[in-house]
């Protein structure tokens, strides 16, 4: 390494911002360069499909830090800037503009892009993908109050961009593959539980659907299901998932399978090349494999960790996953392992939206999806990060204070 | 403004001060000050739990440094504005910049 070693960060993605900052609150004292696509600096994308897309929180306030931050700090923002390829043999990152970067150690945190739809019609121009700001102003901007949006997707983007709009009284189905929504992120009883929340408050559903066909003249107008029938729209938003951005890694070298591979050390198969958040499939110490987590707590935690072993601390990232929702008046919490589980134990009622379900294998607690009951999902955090055993009948018992597990 | 005897009782307390909630801590030999107002959904902070430099929403359990406004648990993104904290005799004065 040089004397005033560079260390580069692609992408000014949450994990990339927060390297960035550690590298520096950590004392790092050699150059570093955030290289970002889009013209913004870094900001949260959470409340893009929630407050942000109610219009009720202004841009500004989801910076994760103002502009001058970094001047103050000497992290050079390259933003607006895109990668042509990484040369790990050169040390290198070749920009699209022809400028070559030379790196001692570089950090991908590059992220994931919104898996498109592939059917005729895909390519209306009222067909819209949620990632970025201008995504979520486009998306405000075209569904007025009264509109008609189908949304594809009855993932976490589907369901908070259903409850967002509807909160604005645009007319809103959701279509989906599985028996209910969010049935692969919190579980079927869960997944159920939220959907009539949604019903209630006006959101149709289309159950076990999938589009063939999206139909209009020179506008999404109609959506052709498989089944049949067809949905009437004004504009459609899809959300089917993401793919790990990993094209500017072609012929480098660098493993990736579903995301970067990477070790509990955030250290790809390369030396001096790391990678963190989204876009890193990493090897989890606790369940002896690799994990891939899609959640804004796990690309901070995952930078944070990045940058600590970037400096040589060699501190392994272990982190109990954890995400959260707003739909309605609901919040969502999980903490917990995507692992299998043999039964599920409720606590609470779920009339009054306040509930928790707990997923176990044994007596092992492997996760818990807690609806407007953030002192459980913080137990349930504690109790996975000790690996403890649980007994279900107390898990039950709300006379028990969840606490005394503890 | 407040005084430190305020802070004797509870070591957190809500204030106003030039229409807004601050909330003021007391945590060893210091005194810190912060926007009240959770920034996921509002909570009353002050009505939340103070550990150490910690404090954790009543509302859905985010939590923030009360030294910097640092996030340290979501759901809360943002960060919290602070404000610096000035002790003259036994007033704790807040200081806007704004």
């Amino acid at each position: 390494m040089s004397k005033t070693p560079t260390f580069v960060i692609l992408g000014s993605s949450t994990a990339g911002a927060f390297a960035a900052v550690t590298l520096r609150k950590e004392g790092f004292a050699g150059r570093v360069i955030l290289i970002g696509e889009e013209k913004e600096i870094p900001y949260a994308r959470p409340p893009l499909s929630k407050q942000y897309l109610q219009r009720e929180r202004e841009r500004e306030r989801l910076h994760l830090w103002p502009n001058e931050f970094y001047s103050e700090r000497k992290i050079e923002l390259r933003l607006g800037a895109r990668a042509r390829r990484v040369i790990p043999r050169e040390k290198e990152i070749e920009m699209e503009n022809g400028e070559r970067l030379r790196f001692d150690h570089l950090l991908i945190a590059t992220g994931m892009a919104p898996r498109r739809l592939a059917l005729p019609g895909s390519d209306l121009p009222n067909i819209f993908y949620l990632r970025t700001l201008e995504d979520s102003d486009r998306i405000a901007e075209a569904c007025q109050p009264g509109s008609r949006a189908v949304i594809i997707g009855g993932g976490f983007i589907g369901m908070e961009v259903a409850a967002s709009l509807r909160q604005k009284q645009v007319d809103v189905a959701v279509i989906h593959r599985d028996k209910v929504a969010l049935e692969r992120a919190i579980g079927i009883e869960a997944g159920r539980i939220l959907t009539e929340y949604h019903r209630q408050e006006g959101v149709n559903f289309y159950p076990e659907a999938e589009a063939s066909e999206i139909e209009g003249n020179g506008r999404a107008e109609r959506l052709h299901l498989r089944s049949g029938h067809s949905v009437e729209c004004d504009n459609v938003i899809v959300g089917i998932g993401a793919t790990p951005r990993i094209e500017t890694l072609e012929g480098s070298g660098i493993e990736t399978n579903n995301g970067i591979l990477v070790d509990e050390f955030c250290r790809t198969n390369i030396e001096g090349i790391s990678a963190a958040g989204d876009v890193a499939h990493f090897r989890h110490p606790r369940i002896h494999g690799r994990i891939h987590v899609e959640h804004w707590d796990n690309a901070r935690l995952h930078g944070i960790a990045a940058a600590n072993n970037m400096l040589g601390r060699h501190i392994p990232y272990s982190p109990v996953p954890f995400f959260w929702s707003d739909q309605f008046d609901v919040n969502i919490q999980y903490a917990g392992f995507p692992l299998e589980w043999s039964k599920s134990v409720h606590r609470g009622s779920t009339e009054e939206q306040s509930f928790s379900a707990f997923m176990l294998g044994g007596n092992k607690l492997v996760a818990g999806v807690c609806f407007n009951r953030w002192k459980d999902r913080r137990v349930c955090e504690k109790l996975l990060s000790q690996d403890a055993t649980v007994d279900p009948a107390k898990l039950r018992d709300e006379e028990f204070d969840l606490e005394g597990f503890l | 403004m407040a005084k430190i005897s305020d802070l004797s009782a509870h070591p957190m307390k809500k204030v106003r001060v030039s229409g807004r909630d601050i909330a003021l801590v007391h945590v060893g030999e210091q005194y810190y000050a912060f926007d009240n107002t959770c920034t996921h959904k509002g909570g009353p902070l002050a009505k939340g739990e103070l550990s150490g430099e910690t404090v954790t929403c009543p509302w859905h359990g985010g939590m923030f440094d009360v030294r910097t406004g640092d996030l340290l648990h979501p759901p809360p993104v943002e960060r919290l504005r602070t404000y610096p904290v000035r002790i003259t005799g036994e007033d704790i004065e807040i200081e806007f910049t704004d």
